[in-house]
This record gives C-alpha cells, structure tokens and sequence, in this order.
C-alpha cells in the first residue's frame, strides 16, 4: 500500500502540469464547499449569538393568546389568569437546570415616563421583584439597587438602565432626581446595566428591527408599588436563569407546564409559553438554508465535473501506460495489485486535490469574511469530511479505468505501442 | 520433467472463421535444458511461448508446468505461475523507464510480497550474477541496448523460476551485444537454469543444445545431427550475424515473404 502510494507520487509528479490541471476541478469543488459551509456555519452562529445574547442564559416565560403575546396594554387584566406566587416561584427554582428564576411585570412605556419635558418616547417599564436583577445579569452602576424595606414600604423609587438615563436626563446626573410615571413622582434611586455589555451584529432590517426595541431604553420600580400605576395586582410573566443556553427549550417547556396549571381560562390558547430563542434562531438559519442548499449542490455538480475529469485522465493514463501494465501482469502481478495501484493513484491525486480544496477554502472565506464582514467558523470536521470525500471520488470514479487495467490481456498490451 | 505439453491445439478466432494456429504440438523439457523453439513468423511460436508462459491457454490439450495442470488454474492462479515458475526476457527487454535497475529488478520480488530490504539484496544479488553490478541506479535510459537486456535478465531471474522464457532475446540488440547475451545465457544453463528461447534465427537458435522446429501450427522434433548440421552451416556463412540483423529488419517489414523463405530453408534441412 505505502509502495502503492509512492508509486503514485512518482507518477503524478512526472506529469505535474495534467496532474494540477485533473486536480483543479476537485480543488474548486471542494474549495466552494468549504467557503460556503464556513459562511453558512459563521451566520449561523452570530444568530444564534444575536438573539440569545452571548453567555446569558435566561429565558422569558410569558402569557400568550394564540401565537401572540397576550397584551395587558391593550386586552386589559384577563380572567382566569392568577397572580403567580412567591410560592410558585419556588417550585421553579426545584426545576432541572434552573439556577434562578424572577417574576416581573411590564407595559410599554410609550409616553408615560417624563424627566421635566422630556419623555421616553418608547421603551418598557418592569416592575420586578427582588431577583429580577440578578436574574437577569444586571448590575448597579450609579446609586443604589432596591432594598428590602423599598418593597415592604411601597416606595416610589426606579431604576433607569443606560439608554433610558440618557434619553430622560440627557447627560445631567439623574440619580436623586425625580421622574414622573404614569402621573406618580419617582426617586431614581441607581442606574443599572448588563453585566456583559452585549452589541448585536446588525447584518440587516430585520437585525435592526430585532435589536432597536431593545435600545429604547427601561425603567424598573418595584413591583409592590405596580398597583400604584395601573390599579391591579397583574398575573407576571416569568424570567429563568440556566445553567447552559442548550437547555432552554426543556426547562422553558417544563416551566410553562406548571404556570399552565394554574389557569383556569375559557379560551384555550391563553397559555403560558417560552420565548424558544433557540428555536427562533434555528427558524432564522432555516431562512438561508435554501439558498445554501443550492449553492452546496453547485458546489456538488463541480465535484461531479472534476471527478469526471479524473476518470478521463485516468483512462488516458492507463491507455498511455498499457504496455507497462502488459508488462507488470507477464511478471506476475495480480488483477487486484494493478487495480490497487491504479485506485490508489486516483485516490492520491483527488485527496490531494482535497486538500489543496481545503486550503484554498479557508482562504476563500476568509477573504468573504474581510469584504462583507460577516462572521465565518472554519468546521474541522467539514475539512476532514471534504478531503475524505474527495478521495472517495478518486475510489468510484477511479473504478472503471482501474477495472480496465487490471484486465488488460499481457499479451495484447504487451504488444501495443 | 518441468514442461509437459501434449496434444496442445489453439485456435484463434477471427471474425466468423476459425483460425488454427498450434495443431497437436506435444513438447516435452526437463529439467537444466536449454533449448530453442524456432519457426519463421507466422509458425505458431510466439502462441507457444504464450502458452508455455501462461500468458494464455489452449483451446484443447493438456500442459503440466512443474506437475501443475496449467488448464485448471484461474487467472489468480496464473499469475502467481508467472511470477514463480516463469522469467519472461523480451526482445522489447520490456523495462519501466522511471525506474532504476535495481528497480524493475525488484517488480517481482514486491509482487510475491517479499520485505523490502531483502527486495534491494536479492535484486543486487541478481544485477551481479548478470555483471551489472556497478550500475544498479542506472536508469534504463541510461543504459545500452545489451546491458537493457541483462536487466531484464536479472529481473526475469530474480524469483528464480523453474524455467527461463526468451522470446527473441537478441533481435533488438547488434551484433556484439547479442553474442554477449548468449554467453550470459549459456552461462545460466551451465549453472543449471531451464532456458526455452523463441527465435526465427537459425544462428541464435543453434547455440542451443536443442533444437525444435514450428512450421504452420506444427513441431518438428531437431535431431543432434541436425543441430550438428546447423552449426555447420553456420560456420560456413562466417560471421553470419550480421547478415541475419539485415534479415530481421528485412522480415519485419514484409513478413509474408520471409516465411516463405524461411519454410524453404525447413524444408532442405529435413530432407
């Protein structure tokens, strides 16, 4: 064998010029398939990363009417929904791979919230009850948090997250000042921020719609004094902290499982669901799939091409080297050694081929990577996959060249010039 | 008794008519032999070598190589007999051209799947015993014509077969360098080798020590004294080789005529 692929070696390299030139298909398929997987792998991730933020594990449970968010807002309190309990909650911290769990309430906080004359014209406004903040990664950077006493007493105060701060005070030092919700006076006690500052990649619209509702900015007060603003005790939503991104789904199912038993509504599609980050970034990945399916197949029919090309050359080779192969079969050699060496030959030259395909795809996307500036994951396994399947290319269409070969009658080969 | 061919017919196909080229040739060599098969173009020879090499098979009749019913092998099996039983020397010598002499030497000696390092002794060894001992990373191109042919020598002798087959072993070489590969053959029987050589030439065939003639299909038996008459004739015409280079390349180019020739020459000597 190791005899066989030397001997290949040898062969390709006297004819260096047809061996490159039978190589070049392989190399541009295998090249193409590389580049696309790396792009198509590098946009996966970065939605994935997009929608889910990186390293924070938490996933919302919230109330849903059909396949929409059941709008307090608008549809009012609704019936038959009860306000989750302390109690409640504590049976979701007892859930697999929950590491934390809060309960908050939010509207929009379209024209609600002002600073003097100035509102925020978007955003949310949550009330939240002692874990949310550490639910949810935030910490304090300005002030203080909520203490234990702010929710005992019902008091006034709010959190502003950046965007809010510098939308309502515009520079001006808002911690001690008062801001005015829904008509009440608030203290803005602290300002609060993620404690991994996360900034989205924005590719498209669509990103932008995503991430823009974000950035409009939060306030958070506590949830005791939520009645002060909207006049109800409102049924909350739920947000999890889990131990890895991976298991969202499950205790996201498991958790809206136990809230669902609480209902008692009339319309069946008031339930408890998960926001399935997971799923949606699968469900966005799945948007380009088909495009890149198509590009793979290209990618494929080149490879076709080329593997065409190494069977033409092959039946050239075994034509132009009959009388060697006349000779080798007089002397004693086997059917299957003047097959092995020509598969092997075939396998030697599109492996190589693969391998340069590999090389030249990485280059490939790195240079896509540069010029659009999308993310690109280079797949260890797609490269050793690519240079296996090139020489799998090598074996079958190898196949009908060797065959012819290994039964070449010596004597008439040994005759041809 | 190393060949044993009885009764051997081959008939060749050619379109719808049936072609018989060996009609009923029986032959029989032992062992430290050496002879000649001799016949113009035409004769049915270069079909007996192939047969006797196991190159092919014969459409009927029995051929025991070393005790072996040759009939019965599969194409495995035949090409396992050529590899021990049978060194092959071409008039072509048959050498690949990228690789040294130690090289093609040691073809055979991979192919029964012997180490490599006994490969390079042995196939050295056997570059010696043909005198080429010096020129070992030679490459074919860069060897002469008889030396070419002492590597196919060593080559064919490499696995040591039980019988040496050449076909027209000189017929590419001049002169000088033919007489010099017979030496090298008769210095191989001497030391015991079974040689059977195909030629069309009387001169070459008479350094044999045993003549068989082939003429349309069929064996003619050569008496001592016929080779005794052989070799006279042949110190009669002097240094007849050069005439019979001429007659070569004078068959080459029109065969027909030179079977004639020669089937005259058969004719006179058995009479």
């Amino acid at each position: 064998m190791l005899e066989n692929i030397r001997l290949s070696f040898q062969g390709l390299w006297s004819h260096k010029m047809r061996s490159f030139l039978t190589m070049l298909g392989i190399i541009i398929g295998i090249a193409a398939i590389i580049a696309i997987v790396s792009t198509i792998k590098g946009t996966n991730e970065q939605i994935k990363e997009n929608l889910i933020g990186s390293g924070e594990n938490t996933v919302n449970v919230r109330l849903y009417q059909g396949d929409y968010t059941y709008e307090i807002d608008y549809n009012g309190v609704p019936d038959g929904v009860p306000v989750i309990s302390e109690e409640t909650r504590q049976k979701m911290m007892d859930l697999k791979h929950v590491e934390g769990a809060s309960l908050y309430t939010s509207r929009d906080g379209y024209n609600v919230v002002y600073y003097k004359n100035t509102g925020l014209s978007g955003g949310k406004i949550y009330g939240i009850d002692k874990n949310y903040l550490n639910v949810c990664n935030y910490i304090i950077r300005k002030g203080r948090g909520f203490t234990e006493s702010d929710y005992k007493k019902f008091r006034k105060v709010v959190l502003l997250d950046e965007n809010s701060s510098e939308t309502l005070f515009q520079g001006e030092e808002p911690v001690g000042k008062t801001v005015e919700i829904q008509r009440e006076p608030y203290t803005v006690i602290g300002i609060v921020a993620k404690s991994k500052k996360f900034e989205p990649v924005i590719n498209s619209v669509e990103d932008y719609y995503t991430y823009a509702e974000k950035n409009m900015g939060a306030v958070y007060v506590p949830d005791t004094t939520w009645p002060m603003l909207y006049g109800y005790d409102e049924p909350q939503s739920l947000v999890l902290k889990l131990d890895s991104v991976d298991n969202m789904t499950v205790a996201g199912k498991e958790a809206s499982a136990v809230l669902n038993n609480d209902l008692s509504v009339t319309d069946e599609t008031m339930k408890y669901k998960a926001d399935d980050l997971l799923k949606q970034a699968e469900d966005l990945q799945k948007l380009g799939q088909s495009t890149n399916t198509m590009l793979i197949w290209i990618a494929g029919i080149s490879l076709l091409v080329g593997g065409i090309g190494v069977m033409n050359i092959m039946l050239v080779s075994v034509t132009e080297r009959t009388q060697e192969i006349g000779l080798k079969k007089a002397i004693g050699a086997r059917k299957s050694r003047v097959l092995g060496q020509f598969l092997t030959e075939a396998a030697v030259l599109t492996s190589l081929g693969g391998l340069v395909g590999v090389i030249v795809g990485i280059i490939l996307a790195e240079v896509i990577s540069r010029v659009t500036g999308t993310l690109v994951a280079i797949s260890v396994p797609a490269a050793v996959l690519a240079v296996v399947f090139s020489m799998v290319i090598g074996i079958v269409f190898g196949l009908l060249p060797s065959y012819k070969a290994a039964n070449l009658d010596p004597i008439e080969a040994l005759r041809h010039e | 008794m190393i060949l044993d061919l009885q009764n051997i017919y081959k008939d060749y196909q050619q379109d719808k008519l049936v072609v018989p080229v060996l009609k009923d040739v029986s032959l029989q060599v032992e062992e430290g032999e050496y002879v000649a098969v001799m016949g113009p173009s035409g004769s049915g020879k270069t079909t007996l070598m192939n047969i006797i090499g196991c190159l092919d098979r014969p459409t009927s009749g029995t051929y025991l190589l070393a005790g072996e019913d040759v009939q019965k092998c599969r194409d495995k099996e035949m090409s396992d007999l050529r590899l021990r039983s049978i060194g092959f020397v071409f008039q072509s010598f048959q050498l690949l051209s990228r690789q040294s002499a130690l090289e093609n030497v040691a073809l055979p000696l991979s192919y029964a799947g012997i180490k490599k390092k006994e490969r390079r002794e042995r196939a050295t060894q056997a570059l010696e015993r043909v005198g080429l001992g010096d020129r070992v990373t030679f490459k074919p191109t860069q060897l002469s014509g008889g030396q070419k042919q002492r590597v196919a020598i060593a080559r064919a002798m490499v696995n040591n077969p039980k019988i040496l087959l050449a076909d027209e072993p000189t017929g590419a070489l001049d002169s000088k360098s033919g007489q010099q590969i017979m030496e090298l053959f008769q210095q191989l029987n001497d030391e015991g080798v079974t040689i059977v050589m195909i030629t069309h030439d009387r001169n070459i065939a008479s350094k044999a020590k045993r003549i068989v003639h082939i003429i349309d299909g069929m064996i003619t038996e050569g008496e001592n004294g016929q080779t005794e008459n052989l070799n006279d004739e042949m110190s009669e015409e002097g240094d007849g080789l050069e005439y019979d280079q001429g007659e070569i390349e004078a068959e080459e180019s029109i065969p027909s005529e030179k079977e004639e020739e020669h089937g005259d020459g058969k004719e006179a000597e058995n009479e």
